[in-house]
C-alpha cells in the first residue's frame, strides 16, 4: 500500500513512476529464465529513465542478452494524422492485409527518453483491433516482420483476441478482487480509528465523494482512474 | 505469479499525522506529457506479417494494477500489485 499526499495531478503522477519502478523490478527478476531471442512485453510507450518510464537498467540487460523487448499500448492518443485525429484509426481505413505492420510511425528519440521505433500492428484478422507497438532501437537492424511475427500465435485467445494474451493474463492476474479490497478498506479503517486520524479524515472524504455517491459509487474503488496514453 | 507491494501499516499512519498536522510538503513529480506526434499516414509503411502456428520463443509480461482504497482532494491511500505471466509453448507460469 502507498500512502500519498498532494493534489490529484500529482498522486497520479506518482503512482504512474511507482508503476513503472515495480513493472520493470519485476521484468528484470524474470530476464534470468529468457535466453536470447525470447521476449519481453511491457504495458505503455517505450519511455525509459528516472520520472519519465521504465528503468534504463532493464534496457539495457535485455539488450545485452538479446532479448525482443517490446512496449505495447492499449491505445496512443498522441497519434495524430495530418489533420490531428487518431492516426491508429486512420492506418486501420488504409490497410489492406488481414494482418500487418505499419512501420516506422517515428523513429526513437533517447533524447526525448524514447527508446523505441513505434510502430502499429494488427495480429488478427478476426479481430477489430491494432496497437500500438514500440520496437526497442537495438532491435530493428532485423527485420521487423520477423520481430513480430510471433506475436501472432498469442493473439488468438478469445478472451483478447487481437492482443498478445502474456499482457492480457498479467493483466487480469493483478487485478485484486472486490472482497479482498474491502477486507483492506476496513482494516485502514480500523486502523485510523486506532490512532485518532479517523475523524478529520472522514470529514476529509466526504468533502470529496459527494460525486461519487450520486453515481452509486459506495467505495472509492468503485470508480477508478483509467490510464491514458 | 503475484508481488503484493510490501504493506506497512505504520507508514500510513505516520503519513497522514504529518498531513492532519499540517506538517507536509507536497513536491511531487511535475506534470509529463508525452508529446503529440503528427504524420500522414502512408500506404507504402505497411507490411503483412507471417501467420505463425508455433514459436519457440518464451514471453514474459508484466502488470502493475493500482485501486484505490481511500482518498480525498490532498491524499490517497492506494494498492499497487504486480504480476508476471511467462509463457512457454502451452505452458503458462
Amino acid at each position: 500500500m502507498q500512502t500519498l499526499l498532494g493534489p490529484a495531478y500529482i498522486r497520479h503522477n506518482t503512482l504512474r513512476n511507482l508503476r513503472f519502478e515495480a513493472e520493470s523490478e519485476l521484468a528484470l527478476s524474470q530476464i534470468r529464465r529468457l535466453a536470447s531471442s525470447d521476449f519481453v512485453l511491457l504495458d505503455g510507450a517505450s519511455y525509459f529513465g528516472e520520472k519519465t518510464g521504465f528503468r534504463v537498467s532493464l534496457l539495457e540487460e535485455c539488450k545485452k542478452k538479446n532479448i525482443t523487448l517490446l512496449a505495447l499500448s492499449k491505445q496512443s492518443p498522441t497519434l495524430h494524422d495530418e489533420c490531428g485525429r487518431d492516426f491508429q484509426a486512420a492506418v486501420q481505413t488504409i490497410a489492406q492485409y488481414p494482418i500487418w505492420v505499419y512501420y516506422p510511425v517515428t523513429k526513437a528519440n533517447p533524447a526525448k527518453h524514447l527508446y523505441g521505433d513505434i510502430s502499429i500492428i494488427k495480429l488478427c484478422p478476426e479481430s477489430p483491433w491494432a496497437f500500438r507497438c514500440d520496437i526497442m532501437e537495438y532491435l530493428v537492424k532485423r527485420d521487423v516482420v520477423d520481430i513480430l511475427s510471433p506475436l501472432t500465435v498469442l493473439a488468438e485467445d478469445p478472451r483478447c483476441l487481437g492482443y498478445p494474451v502474456p499482457l492480457w493474463l498479467a493483466h487480469d492476474f493483478s487485478a485484486t478482487p472486490d472482497a479482498k479490497l474491502l477486507h483492506y478498506y476496513e482494516q485502514v479503517e480500523r486502523l485510523l480509528k486506532g490512532s485518532g486520524l479517523y475523524d478529520w479524515l472522514r470529514k476529509e472524504e466526504l468533502a470529496c465523494s459527494f460525486a461519487d455517491e450520486l453515481h452509486g459509487a459506495r467505495y472509492p474503488f468503485d470508480r477508478e482512474w483509467i490510464e491514458y496514453g | 505469479m503475484t508481488e503484493d507491494t510490501p504493506c506497512d501499516l505504520s507508514e500510513i499512519v505516520n503519513t497522514l499525522s504529518q498531513y492532519v498536522k499540517g506538517d507536509f510538503l507536497t513536491d511531487g513529480p511535475e506534470e509529463r506529457q508525452n508529446p503529440l506526434l503528427r504524420s500522414k499516414p502512408d500506404v507504402s509503411k505497411l507490411k503483412p506479417l507471417r501467420k505463425l502456428d508455433r514459436t519457440d520463443e518464451k514471453f514474459v509480461a508484466v502488470d502493475c494494477s493500482t485501486r484505490t482504497l481511500r482518498r480525498a482532494n490532498n491524499w490517497g491511500i492506494y494498492l499497487l500489485r504486480t504480476t508476471y505471466t511467462l509463457i512457454e509453448g502451452r505452458k503458462v507460469d
